[in-house]
């Protein structure tokens, strides 16, 4: 495992990326390795998480990981194959022997049918001497780990071996399984003289079979009729104390394992007179014996091996013989026989339990013990790779959809907003509604193109730009145009289209353009005068004529209103001062704009007037171009400068200057009937043909009341000395 | 590893209307062709956390508008992109002789280091071709591009060209040519930036606020 991950590594970064064979191997999908270095590192996070809560603010991403490692898990069938495997596990204790028969009885039962996969053989007391206590000598173990290899039938490997005086542990494998056996790994614990000394202890070999973990501990406990508590301190001392240590450094006990067998000489006795257990022995009662047998009583009453499992014995005790005899202790002590040797097992919950093959003694001789065995069966869980790739695949991509599900999305009842047509001063509005169809809140705004800042063009308004929808709801978005004396310019006089592209974002999800388009009637209001004497034909659906041609000396649409009022209300009274109605002045600006003759339509002459005031008004330059406002105001207190200042207007400026002061002048003439006096239109003319540009500071503030008369006389000075034109 | 990602990188997928990039999205997200959709007006992203060198690396697509009249909206997104997949339709070769002004936009509004790879999609209509692997082939390598026949319908070569792209970025972030930075499109996942939703909007919406 740990070679395969370093492999890995070193890989990466020596890789050429566009080779087909790396692509290759990405069809083939994410590794094993990398699900489990990724997996891995999620328990390390969590346990970071804890320490340093201040690295790992967002709890989001942790949740995230844990649901894949968790959905990963749920689902382990779909990508583990089970096998069956056996195991044989023997335990002996030789008194200190040397190996002197065969071991054939023991290793190779004629009745087991089945090559074991894993042979599992511990000893204890292997080593007597002084040396293998004090000096931790294993030179012992020698002969008897080649004894076992040689007597072992079929192709094993060693995987490893484990000594602690005179308790071994040795695990050997079929050779053939030996690539699928990682992180092979032993500890040892000792519990003898002092709760420290070797010569009670256990050791412990743990390892992982493909994909499940199996831990082996071989133990000597404490011995003696009595010592019951000890024993079973002894076994939670050991239980404890080993300890296992990861490549990645995670460390495991001896319960973080599918499956945790534990043999050795346990030392439990049988707490009855001799005679009495002899003579069930000889009767082969071994039911009732093994009801007294301490170590069942204290497992029976959990105060050891909780949770572990023995298989039914029915066999006779394996302790104390006469060496070389089938003989019980016939020494002065009479031991008492019992089942000093056993083999229990616990599988853990998540794990297949094991099956039962045997469990046996075996007559070899050499010892005051006799060999026990026990033999099982596992089931392996074996994770195919590329399946646990597409499972690991699939999760993925079930996390991607809810999160992709969980972005907002919302419909939007037009992408294109068509105004038609639109008149100068005249709002058209136009809704669309956006409806949120996904199954978050959503949050929208309109936000501005690349390089720009404002949402819109200038003549465009939105309402609401932003906004924020529950599931289901739906808003009204009201887009109004208007087109005004600043924004007409742009189609009247620079021909451009209306159209815009509006961009509608909802706040991490995605974004929808609305097209927007109209078509501006061309007006000859929010003009230039410059461009109005290039049409001679109603400005609605013509083009100015070619700047080179003769062009019109005013705008023709300036004579129609002069001339109209000239013929039909020069003696109105209130000409100029009352006001027109607004409706009437809109069908007057039709007609301007058509060439339709005014005699189709209804309006009183005072709709007349203002038109023409509106007219001047909304000109994009007054008659008194911005460049000469501040000369004009200069030269306003004398009439000979103002007659300067005039013959210095552009062409046709002063042809419109001069042709609306001669006017004013005939109707002042009439000012018996009209009621009218120069300074009145002095003071309303002033106002059109001299105002500052609409850009310059002046034009921020209401003018103070000497400049207002300053304009006011420059016209004034026109409209009383006749001989100034 | 803290994050079920280490990076996240910005791809934009362009070319004409109709050449197929919703649908390759669709396919490299959900697995599914959709063949029906409506015409992507704005832009749509989706995202997805693939595996590069053993690295956990979050895709985010964005998916642009084909139509001409926003071209010049759709210039907004290549900004910050670390993958441009730039697709054309291999049954329609006008969609191929548009490819040169594609992909001067992409490489005027990209940084240098972008992945450029070109898509010819709808490999599946192979009786319509009209466009031959060869030509694009050619073409792909004049500009130095990287170059796949797909199928967002049959699925094929999808995958390929999302992570070939990515594969390349990595690389490129790998021998330090790139930037860890969110506006180069490529971000490195820690805890203080965790960020990862588009913010294209987040960005300007200080310019709207006033
Ligand atoms: N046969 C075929 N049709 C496709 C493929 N990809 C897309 N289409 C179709 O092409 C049309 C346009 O696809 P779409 O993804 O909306 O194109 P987009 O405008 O570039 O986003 C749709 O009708 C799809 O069904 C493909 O690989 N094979
Ligand atoms: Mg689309």
């Amino acid at each position: 495992m740990s070679d395969t991950t370093t492999n890995n590594n070193s890989n990466s970064s020596v890789t050429t990326p566009v080779t087909p064979l790396v692509l290759e191997d990405e069809n083939r999908g994410v590794s094993d390795e990398a699900i489990e270095a990724s997996l891995d590192g999620l328990k390390h996070n969590t346990l970071k998480t804890s320490y340093t809560v201040l690295n790992t603010n967002n709890p989001h991403i942790d949740v995230n990981t844990q649901w894949i490692h968790n959905k990963l898990k749920e689902k382990e069938p779909e990508y583990t194959e089970k096998k069956n495997m056996s195991i044989f596990l023997g335990t002996w204790n030789v008194n200190g022997k040397k190996p002197s028969e065969p071991l054939d009885l023991w290793l190779k039962d004629p009745q087991m049918t089945i090559q074991p996969d894993i042979y599992a053989i511990g000893f204890q007391e292997l080593d007597l001497t002084a040396e293998a206590l004090l000096l931790g000598d294993t030179t012992r173990s020698l002969p008897w780990e080649q004894h076992i290899l040689s007597s072992l039938q079929g192709d094993y490997v060693k995987l490893l071996s484990r000594q602690l005086v005179g308790i071994l542990l040795c695990v050997y494998v079929k050779r053939e399984h030996k690539p699928h056996i990682t992180n092979a790994m032993s500890d040892i614990a000792a519990v003898g003289i002092m709760g420290m000394m070797g010569n009670k202890g256990g050791v412990a070999i743990r390892f992982s079979f493909y994909n499940t973990t199996i831990c082996i501990i071989n133990s000597h406990l404490n011995a003696h009729l009595d010592n019951v508590l000890r024993r079973n301190q002894d076994m939670r001392d050991i239980a404890k104390n080993i300890k296992f240590i990861t490549d990645d450094g995670k460390t495991i006990n001896i319960y973080e394992h599918d499956q945790l067998f534990w043999i050795g000489d346990l030392n439990y006795r049988i707490p009855l007179p001799d005679q009495e257990v002899k003579d069930r022995i000889k009767k082969k009662d071994f039911y009732n014996l093994f009801l007294q047998d301490q170590l069942y009583t204290q497992m029976k009453s959990g105060s050891a091996f909780e949770g572990f499992q023995e298989p039914p014995i029915s066999f006779a005790p394996t302790y104390k013989y006469d060496a070389g005899t089938d003989e019980y202790d016939s020494s002065e002590k009479k031991r008492t026989p019992a089942w000093c040797d056993r083999v229990l097992w616990k599988t853990a919950k998540t794990a297949e339990n094991v099956g039962i093959l045997s469990y046996r003694r075996h007559e070899l001789m050499t010892s005051d013990h006799r060999p026990v065995s026990a033999s099982f069966i596992i089931k392996i869980k074996i994770v195919i790779p590329e399946a646990k790739s597409r499972v690991y695949q699939d999760i993925v991509k079930e996390l991607d959809k809810k999160e992709n599900d969980s972005m907002p999305d919302a419909s939007i009842s037009s992408n294109m907003v068509d105004f038609e047509e639109i008149k100068f001063m005249t709002p058209v509005t136009r809704q669309i509604v956006i409806e949120n169809i996904g199954q978050v809140i959503a949050r929208f705004q309109f936000i501005p193109k690349l390089d720009e800042t404002s949402l819109c063009k200038p003549w465009l308004k939105i309402s609401p730009i932003a906004g924020m929808m529950i599931p289901k709801e739906k808003i009204m978005l009201e887009l109004t145009i208007y087109v005004d004396n600043l924004t007409s310019q742009a189609f009247n006089v620079n021909g451009e289209s209306m159209d815009d592209i509006l961009i509608l974002h909802l706040e991490n999800g995605k974004d929808y353009f609305i097209s927007i388009s109209g078509v501006f009637q061309k007006t000859c209001f929010g003009n230039t005068l410059e461009n109005l004497v290039r049409y001679p034909h109603p400005i609605r659906n013509n083009i100015p004529i070619p700047s080179d041609q003769k062009k019109l000396s005013i705008p023709k649409e300036l004579w129609r209103i002069v001339d109209y009022i000239y013929y039909n209300g020069l003696k109105e009274e209130g000409l100029f001062i009352e006001s027109g109605v607004t409706k009437e002045m809109e069908l007057i600006r039709d007609c301007l704009d058509s060439g339709e003759p005014f005699t189709n339509i209804t309006f009183s002459i005072h709709s007349m007037a203002e038109t023409l005031i509106r007219f001047l008004e909304s000109l994009v330059e007054p008659v008194i171009p911005f460049n000469m406002y501040q000369q004009a105001l200069d030269a306003s207190s004398s009439p000979v400068s103002c007659k300067t200042l005039v013959s210095h207007l552009p062409a046709v400026n002063y042809n419109v200057f001069f042709y609306l002061i001669s006017f004013l002048i005939e109707a002042l003439s009439h000012n018996q009937e009209n009621k009218l006096s120069p300074d009145q239109l002095a003071i309303i003319f002033s106002t059109v043909f001299l105002r500052p540009s609409p850009l310059s500071p002046q034009s921020q503030y209401p003018p103070e009341a000497a400049i207002v008369k300053k304009r006011a006389d420059l016209i004034l000075h026109f409209l009383i000395s006749k001989d100034l034109l | 590893m803290s994050f079920p990602y280490e990076y996240i990188f910005k791809y934009i997928i362009i070319g004409d209307m109709g050449v197929g990039k919703s649908c390759l999205l669709h396919q490299f997200t959900e697995n599914k062709f959709v063949p029906d959709s409506p015409h992507t007006i704005g832009v749509e992203f989706g995202t997805r956390i693939v595996d590069v060198n053993n690295k956990k690396i979050k895709l985010q697509i964005w998916d642009t508008a084909g139509q001409e009249r926003f071209r010049a909206v759709t210039r907004s997104y290549y900004r910050g992109a670390a993958g441009a997949l730039l697709v054309y339709d291999i049954t329609r070769r006008i969609t191929y002789n548009h490819l040169t002004t594609w992909l001067t936009d992409a490489r005027n509004l990209t940084n240098p280091n972008t992945v450029i790879m070109l898509i010819g999609n709808k490999k599946d209509l192979e009786g319509q071709r009209d466009v031959t692997y060869e030509e694009a082939s050619a073409f792909a390598k004049q500009n130095g591009l990287i170059f796949v026949e797909s199928s967002a319908k049959t699925g094929e070569n999808v995958e390929e060209a999302f992570l070939r792209t990515a594969k390349l970025i990595f690389q490129s972030v790998q021998e330090g040519n790139v930037d860890l930075i969110p506006d180069g499109g490529i971000t490195k996942s820690n805890a203080t930036n965790t960020n990862n939703t588009p913010n294209l909007g987040q960005e300007k919406k200080s310019d709207c606020a006033c």
